[in-house]
């Protein structure tokens, strides 16, 4: 199956990005200083925030990972699921943002760059995901046939 | 032309009108209809006055009706008063047993996909406040509909008419046919779920013909009257596979309820502007014009112009449901049309009489207001329709096929002068300045000439961008005189425009994909809004402290289920993700502008340096 070379290079950034947030995931989990803790309204349980930051990231490490070995495939979803993850990530980062993340911890520390690291990483992958050589090959504005599972 | 040759001409191109199952009311005669009706009057804060009773009027009363004298009086026809309850139960039960019976299946209507689970959350909040409001305005008492079709059936038991009203009319070198088609009652609203019943209702089409060199006429153009649109859209060629034609008659399908014309059988979403959402409507389209356009998220190649849709989440929603599946009245139908009326020489009583067809209802939005006739609106000035059918399909700016080719030739000499006065322009400033520069040359370097050398300088400088300026114009005549001749080459061969280029949104009926998941989807469309509400509720009441993000977790959840059932899933996630990381770039940029200006100018120093480089090194 021939690939072009936007796909390879995606497939090659979404292992890149699994390392990313495997890593951050890892390092805030353990971050022992980050006590800010959120409380489940109405049912009254309390989580760390750092573990509910840490799995999530986790979990987007590890299907990061399998979205790059589907891009390789290019599997007609793979698309759609990449894209995905840089909502997640997205969205956690801004909700960590706006939430007053910052107040938790020291002005501009290692953990207050990681949420601008995971922003500037989203960003610059939204922006190649709706490159218009990869909508294409994607089908992105368009429907694949029926029963097509790849793109190619 | 006569009276004989326009009959003539208006039966040979006389429409076909295909109805939707269900459909009650059909084009009549106005006669029977205002005999059966009283004259009334209606001024500001005054009860409505009965002038002439229903037992008394007729057609000829409307040639003098009464001059109000007053801005704001209305005088209207009042068809029917609402049934009571023991005559709206026998309705009603008649019509239970003939649904049962099937005896009659053409009265048989059976909704499609709920409009409201064709559309999104604010579109149904919308539609709420619409609904609620006619609690507060003016609207046709509930069971008129019902004492309307009783009135209507027992004029057609007696009459047995379908009848239209034509009207021929020249035009700027075309031959306008007009065909209006006139019913008892509009019933969209409480027969099939739509936006508005009224008494009465008043429908058209035009053809727009011309004359060959061989003294035929030939059909180009249909426009079908849908709703209060008007312009390009409207309108389609002849030729186009979309008017759909048995011989030279083209087929009409009509909405139920509303009897707005469309060229292809389906269920048409279509969309009401409430004029108070009306700026909210113009913010959204900017908004959506910015999202398309400049962050390209739809392909501007993968939809073609005319199909993009005109979708608007402030207007309020309603399905125009013009199935063809119910009677057909027309030549070679089941239903053939009586002598058609003329309205050429315009009749007395369409002319003299310009208050509304029907009742009043009082409504300021005037959905629930009967219309006025063929010539009038309903505040009683002349239609654009009736006055420039040519401009209101938007064939104002188009000229006959026949003529064609000798106006673009006419216009082509026009811009040939154009031409030659710019030239004749240009060659004496140019004179003037090659004079001025011979001035310059010959002050140049003399002290005691100083100020005169700057004068001239000046005066060099502005001929010189006069001149730039002409000579671009005439490079723009040249290549639209380029053009026109390709256009004349192209005419003279017989070749014609694309079918569709001057369309920007074609009405399209809803296609089987987006009927898909029926039941689950209208089940969602009718509980979701509701659901939403005491969701609030208990939020406010139990969590109030995180009412905010309460909401807004709630709202992602019921979009995101929304989107799942409406196919939208993929549309959905990649819309957010983008508008995400345009919130996240802003953000970023807020925290890290100078940072971002350091690195930015670094790398276009860098770039530059590399640039450069590689150019010495070449």
């Amino acid at each position: 199956m021939r690939r072009p070379g936007v796909v390879i290079v995606l497939a090659v950034l979404l292992i890149i990005e699994a390392i990313i947030f495997g890593s951050v995931g890892f390092f805030v989990y353990q971050a022992a200083e980050l006590v800010w803790a959120w409380r489940v309204p109405v049912i009254g349980v309390e989580f760390l925030a750092r573990h509910v930051v840490g799995a999530v990231s986790g979990g987007l490490a590890v299907v990061a990972l399998l979205t790059s070995f589907f891009f390789f495939r290019m599997h007609s979803n793979a698309w759609v699921v990449a894209v995905f993850v840089q909502g997640v990530a997205l969205l956690v980062s801004l909700i960590l943002y706006v939430g007053n993340a910052m107040n938790y911890v020291s002005e501009r520390s290692i953990y207050g760059y990681l949420i601008y690291f995971v922003m500037l990483c989203g960003v610059f992958m939204v922006i190649y995901l709706n490159h218009s050589e990869v909508r294409l090959v994607f089908r992105v504005d368009k429907e694949l046939p029926r029963g097509r599972r790849y793109a190619r | 032309m006569n009276a004989v040759e326009d009959r003539a001409l208006l039966q040979r191109f006389e429409p076909i009108i295909r109805y939707t199952r269900g459909e009650r009311f059909f084009p009549m005669d106005v006669e029977p209809y205002v005999d059966a009706c009283s004259l009334w009057l209606q001024r500001p804060h005054e009860e409505a006055v009965c002038l002439i009773p229903e037992s008394d009027l007729t057609l000829e009363d409307l040639t003098q009706p009464p001059k109000p004298h007053d801005f704001d009086a209305i005088t209207f026809l009042k068809f029917i008063e609402p049934l009571n309850i023991a005559e709206l139960a026998a309705y009603e039960v008649k019509r239970v047993r003939e649904g049962l019976t099937r005896s009659d299946s053409e009265r048989m209507f059976r909704a499609g996909l709920g409009r409201l689970a064709r559309v999104g959350y604010v579109s149904r909040f919308v539609d709420a406040i619409f609904s609620i409001s006619l609690l507060a305005r003016g609207r046709v008492p509930g069971d008129t509909a019902a004492a309307a079709a009783i009135a209507y059936e027992r004029i057609l038991a007696r009459d047995g008419d379908y009848r239209y009203y034509g009207r021929v009319l020249r035009q700027e070198g075309w031959i306008v046919l007009q065909y209006w088609f006139f019913y008892a009652f509009n019933n969209w609203r409480s027969g099939f779920y739509g936006v508005n019943d009224h008494e009465a209702d008043w429908e058209q089409i035009c053809i727009y013909l011309y004359e060959t060199e061989e003294d035929e006429v030939q059909p180009e153009w249909v426009a079908y009257a849908s709703h209060d649109f008007s312009g390009d859209d409207l309108r389609r060629r002849w030729d186009d596979p979309e008017v759909e034609k048995v011989g030279e008659h083209p087929v009409i399908y009509a909405s139920a309820g509303s009897h707005a014309s469309y060229y292809a059988p389906g269920e048409y979403l279509t969309q009401i502007e409430i004029s108070f959402l009306s700026p909210l409507v113009r913010i959204t389209e900017h908004l959506k014009q910015v999202w398309r356009r400049s962050l390209r998220q739809v392909s501007e190649e993968s939809i073609p112009p005319e199909q993009e849709s005109n979708f608007n989440i402030f207007r309020v929603p309603f399905v125009d449901y013009a199935r063809g599946d119910g009677r057909s009245i027309g030549p070679g139908q089941e239903q053939e049309w009586s002598e058609p009326i003329l309205l050429n020489p315009v009749p007395t009583w369409a002319r003299e009489y310009r208050g509304l067809w029907g009742l009043y209802a009082r409504d300021p939005i005037s959905g629930e207001n009967a219309p006025a006739g063929p010539l009038y609106d309903r505040d009683g000035t002349l239609r654009r329709s009736w006055y420039d059918p040519l401009g209101w399909a938007g064939l104002d700016k188009v000229p006959p096929p026949a003529v064609a080719l000798v106006r673009l030739q006419g216009h082509r000499s026009k811009i040939q002068e154009q031409r030659m006065d710019l030239l004749s322009e240009i060659a004496v400033k140019h004179r003037s300045l090659t004079g001025l520069g011979l001035e310059l040359q010959a002050m140049h370097g003399k002290p005691h000439l100083k100020e005169a050398y700057f004068a001239a300088s000046e005066r060099v400088a502005a001929l010189s961008d006069e001149l730039a300026i002409l000579r671009a114009e005439v490079g723009t005549l040249d290549a639209l005189l380029e053009a026109f001749d390709t256009q004349a080459t192209r005419l003279e061969a017989g070749k014609r425009a694309p079918l569709r280029f001057h369309i920007s949104h074609a009405h399209h009926p809803a296609t089987a994909a987006e009927l898909r998941m029926r039941r689950a989807a209208e089940l969602w469309a009718a509980l979701s809004i509701g659901l939403m509400m005491v969701a609030f509720v208990a939020l406010a009441l139990f969590s109030r402290e995180h009412l905010v993000g309460g909401l807004v977790v709630l709202l992602s959840l019921f979009i995101f289920v929304e989107a799942g059932f409406r196919g939208r899933l993929i549309r959905l996630i990649s819309s957010v993700t983008t508008a995400l990381a345009v919130v996240a770039a802003l953000v970023l940029l807020f925290e890290f502008f100078w940072e971002m200006v350091v690195v930015i100018v670094l790398l276009a120093g860098g770039y530059l340096m590399l640039e450069n480089l590689r150019e010495l090194w070449s």
